[in-house]
């Protein structure tokens, strides 16, 4: 068929091409520029995180995450302004640690926040997937396995850092304006890195283990349940043990018993971790049956913690590795 | 020239042997890929992508190893598969782009290549809808669609109709058909649907518990062995069957006033000895043209 501009048309009679508006609908061979394939697994993280990052729920979770950054800012601000009396109470830390413990509360403040975000992005990332079969879109293309969950991985670790290094950047740069004249940097030259170590460790981990989980579901619902179950359960379960292994200590108003143990959770590796990333004495005052005494609570084990996070990170991908394929066998 | 071939190939699914020492070559064109359920289509589809890796033998696409080159392979070709996929959250669009993106193309040429595919599939005015409202027939038509997006030199479509209405049928099997016959790209269509494979192919294999057991093209696979014709009567007349046999011929099938009848090789113009033998027995011919298969009839000998 050729139309009066001598194009020539798709479509044999009858066929939906053939009543198109459009006047040229002739299927033609792509010729154009081919990419590397080594950017086939950023593709995907994009297709992940351009979508999160418009929407509301993403900016509100932000909103919420930095909340207690803003809370720990606005107490250094009262601190500068009312002087020493207020620092004997709320900081009860040496100088050279100020603001690593400022930065350590106030992450703890947003890590609710933050693993929600993680469950939101990372539950549906090869769930969603797996309930609409599209799987088997990606797999038939030029993608490796590997590909495919280095993007979906990908695109929760980055929308979590980010989500993570938007607060704390906020905080970061106030206390570097306000406090460069004391010696900012003198006390704190790691701090920067600590900070986005944290957000690094914090990603990672969440991305591991969602993803994972994910990827062994059919529903995006049943994804989230079962990642919240387990982060929720395994928290419960590890302060339970906690109190009943150190009850004797606790009875007597012991709290800096060794926390290794209370930190034995999905977020409790986290945290622990990041705790010891900023290598922090946490001063928190404890009364028992007597006056107001400031505790010192020190960080986890590091090399337990960290153990334990390279087994989450490593059980993480291999759990989401294992499952996904192009080709359902089924054994009887 | 062959497009995709499998020789001595074995594949498994555990202990569970799906294709057993299978040797096939698939022309250029359009070519049906039959066969019951279970007879291992689909596992051979698989196969040429790369997804399941032979137990034994080889198998080729475009020359390429599928075990050594499935990425290069996957990027020349293009598959429709049987079960209902879409990527969630998207739309028309950004679905096929995305797709061309995946196979290798810049953003830019894969959006471009999307609206040309998606108007091409007949999708142009749904193609900013999410894929989640689509109908079973427009989704066949953007799996169609992310299928083609990249320019493929081969099209793998898995049942492409299933599901579809009558009407639906008839496009996609219309789609299908200008693919394979104007635009250059090589087409197998794997189905149990017999007239859809009839209609879009030139070219059958009939595949049965992992084995090829019949291959050919269509035209040659409907041809009857020895001189047979399709005779349709006024009225089923005895003399007329008695004289034809008297002279050698075999009536094969009778269904009411019609027959195919079997003449001997001897017989220098069949359809004149059947006229002749009408005229001097007083039957009334209303139709006769030489017999053919039907596509079934291969198949059903086939699989039998």
């Amino acid at each position: 068929m050729t139309t009066d501009a001598g194009q020539t048309t798709g479509g044999t009679p009858g066929s939906p091409a053939s009543t198109s508006p459009i006047a040229d609908l002739s299927y033609r061979h792509y010729e154009g520029p081919w990419r590397s394939h080594t950017v086939r697994w950023w593709i995907i993280a994009l297709s992940g995180i351009r979508p999160a990052l418009r929407k509301w729920w993403f900016w509100l979770l932000v909103l919420l995450s930095t909340g207690p950054y803003v809370l720990w800012g606005f107490l250094l601000f009262l601190e500068s302004r009312l002087g020493s009396e207020f620092r004997s109470v709320a900081f009860q830390t040496p100088p050279e640690q100020r603001f690593a413990t400022v930065f350590l509360r106030a992450y703890e403040g947003s890590l609710f926040w933050i693993m929600i975000l993680a469950l939101v992005l990372g539950a549906p990332s090869v769930a969603a997937d797996n309930r609409t079969n599209a799987l088997q879109v990606y797999l038939s293309k030029p993608v490796t396995k590997l590909d495919y969950l280095l993007g979906k991985w990908t695109s929760v670790f980055v929308v979590v850092a980010l989500a993570m290094l938007i607060p704390s950047g906020l905080l970061f740069a106030y206390c570097m304006l306000s406090y460069w004249s004391e010696g900012f940097f003198r006390h704190e030259p790691w701090l920067l890195l600590k900070v986005l170590s944290a957000a690094v460790v914090t990603a990672s981990a969440f991305a591991s283990v969602f993803v994972g989980i994910s990827a062994w579901c059919r529903s995006t619902m049943m994804a989230a349940a079962v990642s919240a179950g387990l982060y929720l359960a395994s928290q419960v379960v590890a302060s339970v043990l906690w109190v009943v292994l150190n009850f004797r200590d606790l009875q007597f108003g012991n709290v800096a018993a060794d926390r290794t143990l209370q930190h034995s959770s999905i977020g409790g590796v986290i945290s622990g971790v990041v705790w010891n990333i900023y290598g922090v004495v946490v001063r928190v005052p404890m009364r028992h049956r007597g006056p107001l005494d400031m505790v010192d609570l020190h960080a986890p084990q590091l090399w337990v913690m960290l153990s334990a996070y390279l087994v989450l990170l490593v059980l993480g991908v291999l759990a989401a590795f294992w499952r996904v394929r192009a080709v359902e066998v089924i054994t009887s | 020239m062959v497009v995709a071939s499998a020789h001595d190939l074995t594949v498994c699914y555990g202990k569970r042997v799906a294709l057993r020492e299978l040797t096939v070559e698939i022309p250029e064109g359009s070519v049906g890929l039959l066969g019951p359920n279970g007879a291992g289509k689909t596992t051979l589809i698989k196969t040429w992508l790369g997804f399941l890796r032979p137990a034994g033998g080889v198998a080729t696409v475009l020359g390429m190893d599928t075990t050594r080159e499935s990425l290069a392979i996957r990027q020349r070709i293009g598959l429709m598969p049987e079960l209902d996929c879409h990527i969630p959250g998207m739309n028309a669009v950004s679905y096929v782009a995305y797709a061309g993106e995946l196979c290798g193309m810049p953003a830019s040429q894969a959006l471009r290549r999307a609206h040309e595919v998606l108007e091409y599939c007949g999708l142009g005015e749904a193609r900013y809808r999410p894929i989640e409202t689509y109908s079973t027939g427009m989704r066949q038509r953007i799996k169609l669609a992310q299928a083609l997006v990249h320019g493929p030199r081969l099209l793998l479509l898995d049942e492409p109709t299933n599901g579809l209405d009558p009407e639906g049928r008839t496009d996609m099997l219309h789609l299908i058909r200008e693919i394979s016959g104007f635009k250059g790209v090589s087409v197998v269509v794997s189905s149990h649907l017999l007239p859809d494979v009839e209609e879009t192919c030139d070219h059958v294999i009939v595949m049965q518990d992992g084995r090829v057991t019949k291959q050919g093209s269509v035209a040659s696979l409907r041809e009857t062995t020895g001189q047979q014709v399709d005779v349709e009567l006024r009225e089923p007349v005895d003399a007329f069957f008695g004289l034809l046999e008297s002279q050698g011929a075999q009536v094969i099938q009778r269904l009411g006033s019609r027959c195919r009848i079997l003449l001997p090789d001897s017989t220098p113009d069949p359809v004149s000895a059947v006229l002749r033998a009408a005229l001097t027995t007083g039957a009334q011919v209303r139709g006769i043209r030489p017999a053919t298969r039907s596509l079934e009839d291969v198949f059903m000998e086939a699989v039998s």
